[in-house]
């Protein structure tokens, strides 16, 4: 995007109604350009998203902190690279906060497995507890309600993915159910899901 | 754009692939745009997954980051690429057999350019040419293979052009008073010497022959007295049959 149109974009939010609710795209354009103040109200708007997310897969309440500052602190720094075109402000926030906590559990992952195969088997939780603790706290009914319209399998598959940030060989694993099926469910699960919450195409 | 591939959709948009496939697909990526749409759709999806997760953090995070963000520079924005720019990424994705090798001869030549005298140097520009050439043949054809010892080889043919090209790797050095040399092997079992192969200290050699193919169908290798020999005497270490 040019500047020019940038400059307009973000006089145009100026001049909007001041009461009407902070828009995170029109926030991030300002971050970009420095505005530290506009970088406090979008830590209004997306610090509950981000920890709670990071929670959900890290779940140590101290490293799930730290991976929610690194991701904020990544947001303020990497903001002029944000391009509306490709995706809303709020899902390039959720996909940067699900990569870091994602790679926060298998970095921790990886250096402990050797030693640790069987404890880890051991430590995977069966898919309803899981399943059970996030429909308990889900906080957005829509979510609840579409989660609830996919089949057992493509349900399991997704939550295990995406909220215990496992791979799609290891929630194959875990489902004792193959690859290329986990695969198809996590793509046909998704699909429903976008389809139920109405995602723009 | 395989079945197989464009489920990994799902997969990638949940973060749930695997470090090594996660690259090859994100090069899919580039070169599919209906992959990448459905990819921007299923990853807004997953956010609401993420957004229906909220949880207020600790109250005191808000201040420790904002005191941070004082000390983080920020990065400049990306210059526009417009959509020219972008399609002629992908070529890189699309490296043919026949380019590999190409790669392969240019590591090859450059170890050699880096450690010859001008006399050789001259030779392997002449070399280089004739690769160049070669590769660049519409009916360049390729074929590789390695032997129980773990020589590898790789001979490149055009029939058009009358060309042949051999590249060798893990090769020893030849024994004190020994050399390489390479021959092609004609359907009636008569040689024909294409040279003499001088594996570098990285233990890779190239030889390309312009003096046709004639009816050769097998390209192999001999162990010969120092400056080479009219026939084969020595032993053999490697013998392909050439691609058609």
């Amino acid at each position: 995007m040019v500047m020019a149109e940038r400059v307009r974009r973000i006089a145009g939010v100026n001049a909007a109604d001041e009461a009407r609710a902070p828009d995170p795209e029109a926030l991030l354009l300002q971050v970009a350009r420095g505005d530290e103040g506009a970088f406090e109200r979008l830590y209004e708007l997306v610090s509950a998203p981000v920890f709670g997310l990071v929670r959900r897969i890290v779940r140590d309440p101290a490293q799930s902190e730290e991976v929610t500052q690194e991701v904020l602190l990544e947001l303020w720094r990497t903001a002029a690279r944000f391009s509306p075109e490709r995706g809303s402000a709020m899902t390039w926030v959720m996909t940067l906060a699900h990569r870091r906590a994602v790679d926060r559990v298998r970095s921790a992952q990886s250096a402990t497995d050797r030693e640790d195969r069987a404890y880890r088997r051991e430590a995977s939780r069966p898919f309803d507890e899981v399943a059970e603790q996030v429909g308990t706290r889900l906080e957005h009914e829509q979510v609840r309600r579409c989660l609830s319209s996919l089949t057992d399998l493509q349900r399991e598959s997704v939550e295990l993915a995406y909220y215990r940030g496992l791979t799609y060989r290891e929630v194959a694993e875990l489902l004792d159910t193959p690859l290329g099926t986990i695969k198809t469910r996590l793509r046909d699960g998704l699909i429903r899901m976008r389809d139920c919450l109405g995602v723009a195409r | 754009m395989t079945a197989d591939i464009h489920a990994l959709t799902g997969a990638y948009a949940l973060d749930a692939i695997p470090e090594i496939e996660r690259a090859a697909f994100e090069r899919h990526l580039a070169d599919c745009d209906a992959c990448a749409q459905e990819v921007r759709e299923l990853q807004a999806t997953a956010a609401r997954l993420g957004d229906a997760a909220a949880e207020a953090p600790p109250a005191e995070l808000k201040a420790r980051v904002l005191a941070r963000i004082a000390e983080v520079r920020q990065l400049p924005p990306i210059e526009h690429t417009g959509p020219a720019a972008r399609r002629a990424r992908p070529w890189a994705t699309r490296l043919t057999a026949v380019a590999a090798a190409a790669l392969l001869v240019v590591s090859v030549s450059l170890g050699a350019l880096l450690l010859r005298s001008q006399q050789e140097l001259d030779d392997q520009k002449t070399q280089a040419a004739a690769m160049t050439e070669l590769l660049s043949a519409d009916d360049a054809r390729f074929v590789s293979g390695s032997t129980t010892s773990g020589l590898a080889g790789t001979v490149v043919v055009s029939r058009s052009r009358g060309q042949v090209m051999l590249l060798a790797a893990n090769m020893p050095p030849a024994p004190d008073g020994k050399t390489y040399q390479a021959w092609l092997m004609q359907d009636d079992g008569s040689p024909r010497s294409v040279g003499l192969l001088r594996p570098d200290d990285t233990g890779r050699a190239s030889i390309v022959d312009s003096s046709g193919i004639g009816t050769a169908n097998q390209v192999g290798v001999s162990i010969e007295a120092a400056g080479g020999s009219d026939t084969p005497h020595g032993q053999v270490v490697m013998k392909m049959a050439l691609p058609d």
